[in-house]
């Protein structure tokens, strides 16, 4: 791997998906480098517990790589592998037949929290890591794509495919759920 | 993130990759494809309005009525198709809701259209000869509009639609609209009845096939899952 593509900045993704669709297969692992572990924490969100979280996640690269062609040149790449990698994720939750939504997910199932600003001081990670698994899945996950993976809501609507203004609801509800389990936490 | 950082391809992954690592054409934007897809008609109705209008015949529905609902329909119809692609790339979706609204907007407004031709120029015909002119009418319409369907639905899964009914039923009603757009200037009938059960009727199956043939995607897309 070359040195400009190891410090390439995220904007460069882009670019690598373009000699990614070129056929190189460098590009292939430079972005799997960039976005497995945000693809991973993501796919946490969206499956029940217990879910092969690993299996998904090369599962969503297969597709990725499948579908490599329906990456427009100058869109950006994010939006569109998280898209993927939730289609996946619903996908396997529908064919397991199990339902994740308002499900409860024990502590050690999720990943590594970096905590909300607001939150962050105030209470443990144990506490926001369990109230992030209260909230309902699709407030979870804009939660998840703005405040994690900093993802405008432009960008979260493009992923659930919805309205950025729904986007934006979802995030606050969730956000305002969040605050009142952290409450209930806090005692 | 560094390099150390970052985590490498697994094995098995890799390894499913290199089966197929062709050099891939990206698609085109969803707007290109479906102007390519809906511009035979386009042709079409503006070859048929100037001849017609030069041969100096009775026109019938093919008055300016007919000629500005022929427009209208195919732009409805190439805004639905746009739609359809723009829906079947992954995160460029329009959403249900968008969607929903979308495809009520084009289907309603071939309803109005139809009402609208049926009030400036419409007249009736009761009987068998009614049912036999329909179902010719709605014949030639999917003769037309499911070739449409058919190339926009292999358009669609090109790309890899997250919610495929969707884009199924967009394309479906796109290709109803496209056909109508070019058949209803040919068409005599301009009642109500006829307009409604035979040319909007058809429009409505096709959106039925659309997304009957996007759930059918998607059921593959799970079995392969």
């Amino acid at each position: 791997m070359s040195s400009d593509v190891d410090e390439a900045p995220r904007d460069d993704l882009p670019d690598l998906m373009v000699r990614y669709q070129a056929g190189d297969e460098a590009a292939f692992e430079e972005i799997y480098g960039r976005l497995a572990r945000s693809v991973r924490g993501y796919l946490r969100t969206l499956t029940p517990p217990g879910a092969d979280v690993e299996d998904l996640v090369q599962n969503t690269f297969l597709q990725i790589h499948r579908s490599r062609q329906s990456h427009l040149p100058g869109e950006p790449v994010r939006p569109w592998a998280f898209a993927i990698a939730r289609h996946v994720g619903l996908m396997a939750r529908r064919t397991s037949g199990r339902r994740a939504r308002n499900e409860v997910q024990p502590f050690d199932e999720l990943p590594e929290v970096p905590t909300l600003s607001r939150a962050a001081g105030a209470l443990d990670r144990i506490s926001l890591g369990r109230a992030l698994g209260t909230l309902a899945k699709p407030g979870r996950e804009a939660v998840w794509l703005h405040h994690v993976e900093g993802f405008s809501f432009r960008e979260i609507a493009a992923v659930q495919g919805i309205s950025e203004t729904a986007a934006k609801v979802r995030a606050h509800r969730a956000i305002v759920a969040l605050r009142g389990e952290l409450k209930e936490a806090a005692g | 993130m560094t390099a150390h950082d970052r985590e490498p391809v697994p094995a098995e992954l890799r390894a499913a990759v290199r089966r197929d690592f062709a050099p891939v054409a990206p698609l085109s934007p969803p707007s290109r494809r479906a102007l390519l897809l809906a511009l035979p008609a386009f042709i079409v109705l503006t070859a048929a309005v100037l001849v017609l209008a030069r041969s100096r015949e009775p026109l019938g529905a093919l008055s300016l009525v007919g000629g500005g609902v022929s427009l209208f329909e195919w732009l409805a119809g190439f805004g639905l198709l746009w739609l359809a692609l723009r829906e079947a790339v992954p995160g460029l979706g329009v959403g249900a809701g968008r969607a929903l609204a979308a495809l009520s907007g084009g289907v309603l407004l071939q309803l109005l259209l139809g009402i609208l031709i049926w009030q400036r120029t419409g007249a009736g015909l009761t009987g068998s000869g009614a049912l036999a002119v329909g179902s010719q009418c709605a014949t030639i319409e999917g003769a037309i509009g499911l070739p449409h369907l058919a190339i926009a639905t292999w358009l669609a899964l090109r790309a890899l639609p997250i919610r495929p009914r969707w884009s199924g039923a967009l394309a479906g009603a796109a290709a109803g609209l496209l056909a109508d757009s070019t058949w209803h200037l040919a068409c005599a009938r301009n009642d109500l009845e006829h307009l409604l059960v035979w040319h909007f009727g058809a429009t409505v199956a096709m959106t039925v096939v659309g997304a009957v043939a996007g759930s059918f995607s998607l059921r593959r897309q799970r079995v392969g899952a």
